[in-house]
């Protein structure tokens, strides 16, 4: 009885939709965008998020802000208004920058740069990495960039973006 | 005397009832096991659609498309202008930039007249071959960007069934404007403020074809209600100036009394401030903050009521004068240091949404 038992349950077929991963995958794919819009090459219009992370001085959190025409205006945290543009409204994000703090000792540095609550349950990340040279034409470093950067020691910068639906 | 009871009532079951049980069940379980096998090919999809939807927002925002030049035997990505020959629709404005589309695949794109609902289906790969038939999908594509603009093909999507949606951001390259730093690039006469921008004889034919658009900001307020007041301009001989129609008071250049055209109709331009319509180029405009963005735009054809020679080959620059009042204008003496047009020119993005539906 119960062999019988086990081998009817075996042999039904249960169809189970995957619609919660499809919408972690359209999350996700809206965060790729977002950091892809922002890195578009075009620094006039639009600001590169080279340039965010080049301006950033390793100060507390919502401290970056720069001259926009189109993104933002120029008071407050330019790259958390960006982002706010672009994303739906229903979605909340963190920023985080995290990079090799001493080139020797391998640390790992994370810095929250917008910090907008704690992520949910079904919280997605977005990467994209940013590349800072010391010799750099038209991104000036920020001071706390000018003394980690070195000519032969390019900085890279993982941009993180945690995004959650409320 | 004890009787011996009957087999029907001793309690036990025959040995040939329980083999008949037995197969009987196994019969059962085999095909309780193996008929729904045979309707998992009957199945409805819901998976697949989803993956349907990603793959067509991915070729609309990442990929170019092509079209097969019969010519060469080659897929080159101009579509927009192969319409007729094109094999993939993609609204990238090239490879090596996803997500940047351009303005002009996507006016062909929404194009119903020459790119038929058929061959968009096709392009996009929005079908199913089952056996030796076609089974396409239902889907709606709308695409829509930060002025209001909307472009859309497809049906309206179903309130219920199988229906699969994703949503992507990108950038739609849209045309060249002029941007220009005001602290820095107005040149001309100061007080009043009277800057100049030049076009040089070379690019008058290419860049008086269409409209311009000036786009000014970082402005350097030097006195109480700072606003934008006219337009003028003048078509001129730069080797004789300061002489036929510019004139050099001491404080700079501008255009001479009674020359050149006011810009003064409404057909001739407009003007918004941060995004706002403020109305035409003799409507003046306050300006609040040095941040604050002006764009001027002067219609294609203001160049044809000013009876301004725009066909190649052109001889005369053209001067475009701005009048502004408690605006910085850095006073300029000789025309060939005027801010040149060509060199404030920068492709202009705006943030649109694709949504795509499929069922």
């Amino acid at each position: 009885m119960i062999a019988t038992l086990l081998l009817v349950m075996e042999g039904a077929v249960v169809v189970t939709p995957q619609t919660g991963l499809v919408l972690d995958a359209n999350l996700k794919q809206i965060g790729d965008d977002a950091l892809t819009v922002l890195d578009t090459n075009d620094p006039f219009d639009g600001i590169i998020l080279k340039h965010y992370v080049a301006v950033w001085n390793n100060t507390t959190t919502n401290e970056i802000i720069y001259d926009t025409i189109l993104f933002g205006n120029s008071s407050g945290n330019a790259l958390n208004r960006s982002l706010s543009y672009l994303l739906p409204d229903d979605v909340l994000f963190n920023l985080d920058f995290i990079y090799v703090n001493d080139s020797t000792t391998d640390e790992v540095t994370v810095r929250r740069v917008i910090d907008n609550g704690e992520p949910g349950a079904d919280a997605v990340v977005s990467r994209r990495l940013v590349t800072l040279f010391a010799n750099e034409s038209g991104y000036p470093l920020s001071a706390y960039w000018n003394s980690t950067v070195f000519l032969n020691d390019p900085q890279v910068v993982e941009v993180r973006l945690t995004l959650w639906q409320v | 005397m004890v009787t011996k009871e009957s087999g029907s009532s001793s309690g036990q079951v025959s040995i040939d009832f329980l083999v008949g049980v037995s197969l009987f069940l196994l019969a059962l379980v085999f095909l309780v096991h193996f008929i729904p096998g045979v309707f998992v090919t009957f199945e409805p999809e819901p998976f697949d659609l989803g993956s349907v939807a990603y793959r067509t927002s991915v070729i609309l925002m990442e990929d170019p498309g092509c079209w097969l030049n019969t010519g060469t035997m080659r897929t080159e990505s101009d579509w927009e202008d192969h319409i007729d020959s094109v094999r993939r629709v993609g609204l990238a404005v090239d490879k090596n930039h996803p997500n940047l589309l351009s303005l002009d695949k996507i006016e062909a794109f929404a194009d119903t007249v020459n790119l038929s609902s058929s061959n968009l289906s096709r392009a996009l790969v929005l079908f199913r071959r089952v056996g030796s038939n076609d089974l396409f999908y239902g889907y709606n594509i709308t695409l829509t960007d930060s002025s209001g603009n909307r472009w859309t093909r497809g049906d309206v999507p179903p309130q219920s069934g199988n229906v699969a949606r994703i949503r992507r951001i990108g950038l739609i390259n849209t045309s060249e404007y002029g941007w220009i730093d005001a602290d820095s690039c107005l040149l001309g006469a100061s007080n009043p403020a009277k800057s100049l921008i030049r076009i040089p004889n070379s690019s008058v034919a290419e860049l008086c074809s269409r409209d311009l658009h000036f786009n000014l900001t970082n402005f350097n307020i030097t006195g109480p209600n700072p606003k934008y007041i006219s337009t003028k301009m003048v078509q001129t001989n730069i080797s004789n100036e300061t002489g036929d129609n510019l004139v050099d008071t001491g404080n700079g250049i501008h255009i001479k009394l009674g020359s050149g055209t006011k810009l003064n109709q409404p057909s001739d331009g407009y003007t918004k401030l941060n995004g706002v319509y403020q109305g035409d180029l003799n409507t003046n405009v306050d300006l609040s903050s040095s941040s604050d963005i002006l764009e001027i735009v002067i219609n294609q054809s203001a160049f044809t009521r000013a009876g301004f020679d725009i066909t190649d080959p052109v001889e005369e620059d053209i001067f475009i004068e701005f009048n502004f009042n408690h605006i910085d204008c850095e006073e300029e003496h000789s025309p060939y240091n005027v801010t040149c047009y060509n060199d404030t020119l920068h492709n202009v993005h705006r943030v649109c949404n694709l949504e795509v539906w499929v069922w």
